[in-house]
């Protein structure tokens, strides 16, 4: 079976520091895969590869099982590559429908002068974003919201509204980065749960660089363990945890 | 007070075409981090072309204004297209601040070349005598020129918060890297804010050439005015920067009328070089919100 999303043999290296050293991974359709490690381990890195923000120094990216290593950015996004980063990055000024809405516009722009000539107020297309808009800001719990500028949001709910503007776009994948970060126990708790859903529910593959073990060991199906930018495990939440190596890692080679 | 209002009104006048010039510099800012330098050469080119369509080819005053207008936005596009675009994503920004010098002076050339170095003006958009406002005389073209600035500004409401195209271009203009990972297309984006860039400039030289006159090499003066007019207000906001338009040009009109006529382009300058120094953010925004851009 071909995985979703897969780097095969990925090296990269910044002015001769090889961050990545020969990274095989392979995200299966309809799992929620965690990328754990220390930190400098390289996550970001490969993260940043699979979606297309820098190119490997060598090795290939997979998505269905086609090559996608040259292709930029926005084209992935539109193959159904969606990516949320580390800090927030939300569109403030922006009203929180309004950030979903221009992305629903992206998958499917209708240029300038429609958009001039008939404006929210007379388009029925335009008015017909806003509704699938907030069938994604219902999805998230964020409806009460919708109003709102974004960047007058609890960090929670802004992590949430990238997410729904992520969903926009339809992806197969979701990748995010440290998605909990920032985060308190209650806004992460509700984090996962959405993440849960939307794996069980919509079928999104979601592959999440996260810190938070005790989230990556509740809703990952799949763990892949990274360090000093090789991959040391891989396995289910419960292997993992009884890797020798991983702990090693973790705690330092005394123990 | 009659020669307070006279003073007044003249500066509203003058600001008007600033806050056009520095609504062009505004929007170009947000799309792409670069200033464009040859927004004064729009202006003249808004004056010659309108004086061509109306007084050589003698077409009607819209169709005029219609031409000039589409003409200057295709050359706003040409100008992005040739000279901005194959570099924008590689080149570092101040190399693509000189490239709009280089366009400006190209353009400058061509205008020198096509209309020689005399002053061109033409009738204004209505005849008929000129209002008394409180003992202010006011030209009737005065209040056309307030009539289109404030049906620019009502299209930049309707623009940029009503329509979604307008938003997906704030959204670009926000962050042009999360933009681009939504599926964005942040290369057109920044083609239209050249469009609409010149288009305003234009529409700038058009209003304003039966009051002054034009001629080919008033753009570099005008560039600086609405640069200034735009530190002023404070670059990222369009509201902002057409308020510094406006402050700009009472200021000056008050220092020409009561102090001395020479001093009006000095106090551009100073007004510029002390911004610079002590508030680069604007009048009416904090640096943190210089950072938020707006549009």
């Amino acid at each position: 079976m071909t995985a979703l999303l897969e780097a095969r043999d990925v090296f990269k290296s910044f002015g001769g520091h090889e961050v990545l050293k020969g990274v095989n991974l392979k995200v299966q359709k309809g799992t929620i895969h965690a990328l754990i490690g220390p930190n400098g381990a390289g996550k970001t890195t490969l993260l940043n590869i699979l979606n297309g923000l820098e190119s490997p120094s060598r090795g290939k990216v997979y998505f269905n099982g086609n090559d996608i290593t040259n292709l930029p950015t926005e084209k992935r996004a539109k193959l159904g590559i969606a990516r949320t980063f580390q800090l927030l990055e939300v569109f403030s000024g922006l009203t929180v429908l309004e950030n979903v809405t221009v992305a629903l516009y992206a998958k499917s722009p209708w240029g300038m002068f429609k958009s001039l000539t008939l404006g929210k107020l007379f388009n029925s297309q335009e008015r017909g974003l806003e509704k699938r808009a907030e069938k994604f800001l219902e999805e998230l719990g964020l409806i009460h919201r919708s109003k709102e500028e974004a960047q007058n949001l609890p960090a929670g709910e802004q992590k949430l509204l990238e997410i729904a503007r992520a969903l926009a776009i339809e992806p197969e994948i979701l990748l995010l980065d440290e998605p909990a970060a920032g985060l308190n126990n209650r806004e992460t708790k509700v984090l996962g749960e959405t993440l849960k859903n939307l794996c069980e529910k919509n079928g999104i593959t979601i592959l999440l660089v996260e810190h938070d073990m005790d989230l990556v060991m509740k809703i990952s199906h799949r763990i892949t363990v990274l360090n000093f930018g090789e991959v040391l495990a891989e396995g289910t939440p419960l292997e993992i945890q009884k890797n020798p190596d991983v702990i090693k890692a973790y705690l330092g080679e005394e123990s | 007070m009659e020669l307070f209002l006279q003073f007044f009104f003249s500066g509203l006048t003058v600001g008007a075409i600033y806050a056009l010039i520095a609504l062009g510099f505004n929007i170009i800012y947000n799309t792409t981090s670069i200033l464009n330098l040859a927004q004064g050469e729009f202006v003249v080119l808004g004056g010659l072309l309108m004086w061509y369509f109306l007084e050589k080819i003698h077409l009607p005053y819209g169709v005029s204004i219609i031409l000039t207008l589409g003409i200057s936005g295709l050359v706003g596009l040409a100008m992005e297209r040739l000279s901005i675009r194959p570099l924008l994503k590689t080149a570092d920004p101040l190399l693509l601040i000189l490239i709009t010098i280089a366009f400006s002076i190209l353009l400058r050339g061509i205008l020198m070349f096509l209309f020689g170095k005399e002053p061109y003006g033409y009738p204004p958009i209505s005849e008929g005598a000129p209002l008394i406002i409180g003992g202010a005389i006011i030209q009737r073209q005065v209040l056309w020129i307030f009539l289109f600035v404030l049906f620019t500004m009502l299209f930049l409401y309707i623009f940029f918060n009503r329509t979604i195209f307008g938003i997906a271009m704030k959204a670009c203009a926000i962050d042009s890297l999360s933009a681009t990972l939504l599926g964005i297309n942040t290369s057109q984006m920044v083609m239209v804010s050249f469009i609409l860039s010149g288009i305003f400039a234009s529409l700038a030289g058009v209003l304003v050439t039966p009051i002054t006159f034009v001629e080919y090499d008033k753009g570099p003066l005008l560039t600086i005015k609405g640069f200034t007019a735009a530190i002023l207000g404070g670059l990222g906001s369009n509201w902002g920067v057409m308020a510094g338009g406006f402050l700009l040009g009472i200021l000056e009109s008050l220092i020409a009328g009561y102090i001395h006529s020479g001093l009006k382009d000095a106090l551009a300058l100073l007004l510029l070089l002390s911004m610079l120094l002590f508030k680069p953010a604007g009048l009416f925004q904090s640096s943190e919100q210089a950072r938020l851009r707006k549009l």
